[in-house]
């Protein structure tokens, strides 16, 4: 009877260990494959018809921390990445002071950085069992192991990720809602990743060179 | 390592021997499925198969001919799709993308067999439950649906039984059918199983 009952929890942990991870097989991904780059225009704007754009020369760090007056990293590199795209695009920078000289989009850029918490559970598995297909598949049954099983034990983990946001807007182009001036967003493109790694630099600029590619439909008629 | 498997399955199937006792006879099928999409599931994975898959199934004579039981299984559809670029209205997204389905048919079942000799061929049909998981992962997000499908599982198998022994070797095909909701598409596939029946 004893037998039996290890046996039987043998299995409703084997079954358990299934649900939790062979339901989602490799689902773990590198720190480059959290990488996502959103681009989104407006459809009733004609890009053809525009020229010049104005672009501050800081990325804005979003954050509650208000004091917290450090630059993004790296933020010239981006920042150069950004111009030299805008001018494949065909845009001319306006970077002069001269306020009778206005442009016809301003690009805003800004970061934001995110704490996340990620709570679970690990499974410690049979030691020399992988995780393929074939660990629960074996003529002789072997997906019966462990035979000994393991307590469950939970982690806690902390991982940042972060945001570059680029919009592209209209200062001639706004509505007034409830006494607020609001510009419309003409398009915007946003990259967000963990910020993990030795390579977020070259990450970041891969991702940038992404956001323009992706976005055809911002090309100016120069 | 070997000696632990066979006592392993001489206590499963011992086990289930005592249920012989209070039944008139039946079978235990124990299986490997696979799975093979049609539709809605093909096109989400990509004509992916599904190799990950198990199903227990328990069946009792009414009569001569006639099995009724019921059959739990689990199929996982998955497709690593890399990186991807795709593109909704005005929005454009491009990330890593994985896609998987789990699927977990609950049915209730009734067989009919040809012979009840020594190799058992049988057509059946399966009714009940289909709870289906749809995952899409970009990234570290993902857009998940959970539902519970009405579904039918027509299908076609064979038991053969080893010599005199009450054990024997299963294969079967069935066509699931897991009806749409109001909320989430229909799923279906071909499942194909391979197993060991216990006949008592």
């Amino acid at each position: 009877m004893k037998r039996i009952l290890k046996i039987f929890v043998a299995v409703i942990v084997t079954g358990t260990i299934f649900l939790v991870s062979g339901c989602y097989p490799d689902s773990d991904i590198s720190v480059s494959q959290t990488d996502l780059v959103l681009t989104r225009y407006n459809d009733s704007v004609d890009f053809t018809k525009l020229s010049t754009y104005y672009m501050p020369d800081t990325i804005f760090p979003m954050t509650d921390d208000t004091s917290n007056i450090k630059p993004v990293e790296y933020q010239q590199d981006y920042l150069n990445e950004i111009a030299s795209n805008m001018e494949k695009m065909g845009y001319q920078r306006i970077t002069s002071n001269d306020t009778t000289q206005i442009p016809d989009v301003l690009l805003i850029v800004s970061a934001v950085e995110v704490e996340n918490i990620s709570v679970g559970w690990w499974y410690p598995y049979y030691p020399g069992w992988g995780w393929d297909w074939y660990w629960y598949w074996d003529p002789g049954w072997g997906w019966y192991y462990p035979p000994y099983y393991y307590p469950s034990y939970p982690y806690y983990s902390t991982y940042k990720t972060g945001t570059l946001l680029l919009e592209m807007m209209n200062p001639k182009d706004y509505d007034v809602i409830d006494g607020d001036t609001v510009m419309r967003v003409y398009w915007h493109g946003a990259l967000n990743g963990v910020l993990e790694g030795s390579d977020i630099k070259q990450r970041t600029i891969k991702g940038i060179d992404q956001i323009f590619e992706q976005s055809p439909e911002i090309k100016t008629g120069n | 390592m070997k000696n632990i498997k066979a006592i392993l399955i001489a206590a499963i199937f011992s086990v289930l021997s005592s249920f012989s006792f209070a039944q008139g006879g039946g079978l235990w099928n124990f299986q490997w499925d696979m799975g093979f999409g049609t539709g809605d599931t093909k096109t989400f994975v990509d004509g992916a198969p599904s190799f990950r898959g198990a199903s227990i199934e328990g069946r009792s004579f009414v009569t001569d001919n006639i099995t009724l039981g019921g059959r739990v299984s689990w199929n996982t559809f998955y497709k690593d799709f890399g990186r991807i670029t795709r593109t909704q209205g005005t929005a454009t997204l491009t990330g890593y993308n994985k896609r998987y389905i789990n699927d977990i048919p609950i049915l209730f079942t009734a067989h009919y067999y040809f012979n009840n000799a020594t190799v058992m061929p049988y057509i059946g049909l399966g009714v009940g439950t289909y709870y289906i998981e749809t995952r899409d992962q970009m990234g570290i997000y993902y857009l998940e649906d959970k539902a519970w499908h009405f579904g039918l599982a027509p299908e076609a198998g064979v038991v053969v039984p080893f010599g005199n022994s009450n054990t024997g070797a299963t294969v079967n095909f069935r066509y699931n059918t897991a009806f749409k909701t109001k909320d989430t598409s229909a799923q279906s596939w071909i499942g194909i199983s391979i197993g060991i029946s216990y006949l008592f």
